[in-house]
């Protein structure tokens, strides 16, 4: 089966990379670039885990066909620092404890991220658990990453 | 793992088209891709081609027309259509019933088409876009087609298209009267409902002149409750109306009895939501809508 070229900017860095056309954005980000930031759930849309921002936009990396995303924009929880040290967002989650086991935690950080970027007022706690409908986690109840978000959206 | 495929992605329709009749029953469409791309992980859906509608362009225009109503290409996003300005000044049901779709980041990816086409019975938007008279354009060799989306999905389910053919747009008519979605759902989001339907309404002076209810997971497909439609016909929209047409959708609705919620239960749950939902087309106060 030939591979496929495609052009991708991750994390502001042009790449290019040779792609099954079966593989999903998912499998190009953990397998062919080596950023394991991004994880792999439930692999069918459900979970969250795997969110990265196309475009600017959250989406589920396992939901995107891998030639589909030649000529985007990818971010992932690794372009989220700034200068080496957490942005703002990351320190509100260390702050407020809103990790356990910290699988969920990249696709609660990406999806809060493109919430946050969308938001032009101040943040209401249904805003957040509603932009949070996609993104399971089994630890923590939630509450400690909706004030998580909160405090950075509001600070 | 999806299993090696080949990958297509054309520039027109009439080459994803060729390319379709090409690969017979093993190519499949590409547009979100949140319905393929689980259905191939899953091994419920096998496929040797990808044929990538979204290099085609021209598939995602949005335009309200007052007197045309609103036309929708096939690869407007969900998430397009929730933020549309224009979605929320002249359909704001179309807006809140977009709100219980699936997640935002499949809302992001997922596209009006694509969801059409999986014509899921319980389908969010097929019940609404039912009852707001919505009508499609298939592509097909030699020509495009126009048909409501009620004949677009046959009464034993999946939809009109024959390999080859491409759902290009979706045009819904000016509004009449208003409508109302309802669902009930165990989870707060990303669950299969219950019970869903949808009813649109429109009166004159007092009298009920366009009726339409659409119910979800009934059957098939959605199911248009045409007994109790044509009851509030020419009546005084009112508790007395609103009564028997409810009784009748109650006698037409055969909901499943699976491990989700009895047979009994669902008829009992859509008692309640029919009576709530058509309560709020007697008053201003569109905040009884809610429960």
């Amino acid at each position: 089966m030939p591979l496929f070229d495609i052009h991708l900017t991750v994390n502001n860095i042009p790449t290019k990379v040779a792609v099954r056309p079966q593989a999903t954005l998912l499998d190009v980000l953990r397998d062919a670039l080596g950023l394991m930031g991004t994880h792999e759930g439930c692999r069918v849309g459900e979970c969250g885990s795997c969110t990265v921002l196309l475009d600017g936009k959250a989406v589920n990396a396992c939901l995107v066909l891998a030639p589909d995303a030649d000529g985007r924009t990818i971010t992932t929880v690794e372009g989220l620092e700034q200068d080496g040290t957490l942005n703002a967002l990351q320190q509100s989650f260390v702050k407020h404890g809103a990790l356990q086991c910290g699988y969920c935690t990249s696709g609660m950080l990406m999806t809060a991220t493109a919430f946050l970027g969308e938001q032009n007022n101040a943040v209401a706690e249904m805003q957040v658990r509603e932009a949070l409908a996609g993104n399971l986690c089994r630890c923590t109840g939630y509450t400690k990453i909706v004030k998580a978000i909160l405090a950075a959206g509001n600070e | 793992m999806i299993d090696p495929l080949q990958y297509f992605a054309p520039t027109t329709l009439q080459q994803a088209s060729s390319l379709l009749v090409q690969w017979g029953p093993r190519a499949r469409m590409l547009s979100g891709g949140t319905a393929l791309l689980p259905a191939l992980e899953r091994a419920q859906w096998s496929a040797t081609a990808i044929v990538n509608l979204k290099t085609i362009p021209g598939l995602r225009e949005l335009e309200f027309d007052p007197s045309d109503g609103l036309h929708v290409g096939a690869l407007v996003t969900l998430a397009e259509l929730q933020r549309s300005p224009i979605v929320r000044a002249h359909y704001p049901v179309l807006q809140e019933t977009i709100a219980y779709v699936a997640t935002p980041q499949v809302r992001n990816l997922a596209t009006l088409g694509g969801n059409l086409c999986v014509a899921t019975p319980t389908a969010d938007l097929a019940i609404i876009l039912l009852a707001l008279d919505a009508r499609v354009t298939v592509h097909r060799v030699g020509g495009k087609d126009t048909l409501s989306l009620d004949r677009f999905y046959p009464t034993w389910g999946g939809t009109q298209l024959a390999q080859g053919e491409i759902l290009t747009g979706i045009s819904i008519p000016p509004p009449r009267g208003s409508a109302r979605y309802q669902r009930f759902m165990v989870r707060q989001a990303v669950d299969v409902p219950l019970v869903n339907f949808a009813i649109a309404l429109e009166q004159q002076e007092g009298q009920i002149s366009h009726a339409r209810i659409v119910l979800g997971g009934s059957g098939p497909r959605p199911l248009r409750m045409i007994r109790a439609e044509r009851a509030l016909l020419g009546q005084l929209a009112g508790r007395e109306t609103f009564a028997r047409a409810i009784d009748l959708v109650i006698a037409d609705a055969y909901p499943p009895d699976d491990l989700r919620a009895s047979r009994a239960y669902r008829h009992e749950l859509l008692r309640v939501l029919l009576r709530r939902t058509f309560s709020t087309f007697t008053t201003t106060d569109r905040a009884n809508a809610s429960f």
